[in-house]
């Protein structure tokens, strides 16, 4: 059997995916990646088979444009705008791309966010899987709210599920955006009828979705029906073999654990602001700090002492050697927090990160998130505080890795898909016999 | 949005590929409008995105990338900075 995975997004989206490919192939399955232009050596370090999709994503979302995108996307009308200003003809090109990239498949896994999968499915006629590494706009729920768009999470009593509900209904607009890019793409390339967008979302929402975070750091909800499987963090290895820099093992070995600040390299356009808040935060915390600068801005900024600086390191080497974490609060960070029983704090910048840095605190392995724009140096300072000391954060991050190493996300994905290609199988069997 | 003159048009635009190289550790040098954005720059077409949103956001006006730098369905090539400041000044209805 051979499947084929189309991967978008940021790093963020595409670690995950990579990690369900290796599982698909241990299970068996020949396996293509398709992903943009710059994970194309990544992809192929790790012995898949790569082909390319339409875009650069790590030079679109680590640069002004990226955060443009982020800023927006909370905003029907400035999100539209910039949609059909910079990206209507991207879009043609990556469902090209896509259309391209299934050809002679038994299978398709594709990201949630690309508008190509119900119609790939239609034209390939093969099993399509949805992944994530997060929930998705097109399936509300009354569980949580929406956090990618509207106001966020309110505790509102017995009137929560409702609003929770509601919330879900500021991504109806954003699930039809692309509509003329979708249709021309059926009728010119493809020879489809266009499709409403109504009828779209219906279809998706159909579709089997994997979703790859693990279900005892957020449930699946009731409302979203036995296609969706929350299976369980899938977790990419990595280099086992990594060798620090000089000047961090010794910076390692002089006294306590650390705790780290990092955020990706899509801190934007307050880089700057955000340097100095973060170098004086850990100087004042009063405790040892690690600095890791995958973002701009740090160039004129002295450290303290107590603070040293490394561009990038290996989390699965660097977190079992930490005190506590201090990041942007995307899916795959705080699973990383989660599964080394490191407690954690958010600050998050936009998309979905104030969901995962809220369920961290509810899980009582970190404290709550504090948003990008309203960190302070004194905030960051206490906080790293009460993360370095605070026993029960330690304790109950433990717990939450305990729970999180009696899963395996990758296998159940790779079982869900196995299950659903035999019944595929079996039903066109009867159909043709 | 306040008016701009086309000379005002042109420094911004200089002002912000200075920026945007910067930040890439590189310098434009002397620019004319006859420096090419990829040829002579090196900008590629995300840097052109990146470069028009930061546009954007310097002269507070929405801009639309697309009415740019697509012909035909397809991405150009390349584009000379003085298209740039025309498309610039045209979106701004710049006097002079």
């Amino acid at each position: 059997m051979h499947c084929t995975i189309l991967a978008l997004g940021s790093r963020g989206d595409i670690q995950p995916l990579l990690a369900l490919a290796l599982g698909l192939r241990s299970a068996g399955f020949g396996v293509r990646f398709a992903a943009p232009a710059d994970f194309e050596g990544w992809v192929r370090a790790l012995g898949l088979d790569y082909v390319r999709l339409t875009g650069n994503s790590s030079g679109f979302f680590g640069g002004p444009a990226g955060t443009a995108l982020r800023e927006r996307i909370r905003d029907r009308k400035r999100f539209a705008r910039f949609f059909e200003s910079y990206l209507g003809t991207f879009l043609d090109k990556l469902l090209a791309s896509c259309w391209e990239a299934c050809q002679d498949t038994d299978a398709i896994l594709c990201w949630s966010w690309t508008r190509a999968g119900p119609t790939l499915a239609e034209a390939r006629g093969v099993p399509l899987f949805v992944v994530s590494p997060t929930p998705v706009l097109h399936l509300p729920t009354t569980a949580f709210a929406n956090p990618f768009q509207g106001p966020g999470p309110r505790r509102l009593g017995p009137l929560t599920s409702l609003y929770n509900r509601a919330t879900w209904l500021w991504a109806n607009p954003f699930t039809r955006v692309g509509q003329p890019q979708v249709d021309r793409w059926r009728v010119e390339k493809l020879g489809l009828a266009p499709l409403h967008w109504r009828d779209e979302l219906r279809r998706l929402r159909a579709l089997p979705h994997l979703f790859g975070y693990s279900p005892s750091v957020l449930a699946k909800p009731p409302d979203w029906g036995p296609q969706a499987h929350v299976t369980g963090y899938w977790f990419l290895d990595q280099r086992s073999d990594f060798e620090p820099p000089p000047a961090l093992a010794a910076f390692l070995a002089a006294g306590d654990p650390p705790v780290a600040v990092g955020f990706s390299s899509q801190v934007g356009r307050e880089g700057r602001r955000l340097s100095r808040i973060v170098v004086e935060g850990l100087a004042r915390s009063g405790r040892r700090g690690l600095l890791i600068s995958g973002w701009g801005g740090l160039k004129d900024i002295a450290l303290p002492p107590t603070v040293h600086r490394v561009d990038s390191v290996p989390y699965d080497w660097l977190l079992p050697r930490l005190a506590a974490i201090v990041h942007q609060g995307g899916a795959g960070s705080v699973g990383a927090a989660l599964r080394a029983g490191l407690p954690s704090l958010a600050v998050p910048f936009g998309y979905d990160q104030a969901l995962w840095g809220d369920r961290v605190a509810a899980l009582g392995a970190g404290l709550p998130p504090i948003p990008a724009e309203k960190l302070s140096a004194d905030a960051l300072a206490s906080a790293i505080r009460r993360l370095a000391d605070e026993g029960r954060l330690r304790t109950a991050a433990r717990r939450a890795a305990d729970a999180i190493a009696g899963e395996d996300g990758v296998g159940k994905a790779v079982g869900i898909v196995e299950r659903a290609l035999a019944s595929h199988r079996r039903s066109r069997g009867a159909a043709l016999g | 949005m306040k008016t701009r003159t086309r000379a005002e048009c042109w420094a911004t635009i200089v002002a912000t590929l200075t920026d945007l190289l910067e930040e890439q550790g590189s310098e434009p040098g002397e620019v004319t409008p006859q420096t090419l954005l990829n040829a002579d720059l090196g900008i590629s077409s995300v840097d052109a995105i990146h470069l028009m949103i930061m546009l954007e956001d310097r002269l507070d006006t929405p801009l639309d990338f697309e009415a740019l730098a697509v012909r035909d369905g397809e991405y150009v090539q390349d584009l000379a900075l003085g298209e740039l400041l025309d498309f610039v000044a045209r979106s701004l209805g710049a006097a002079g």
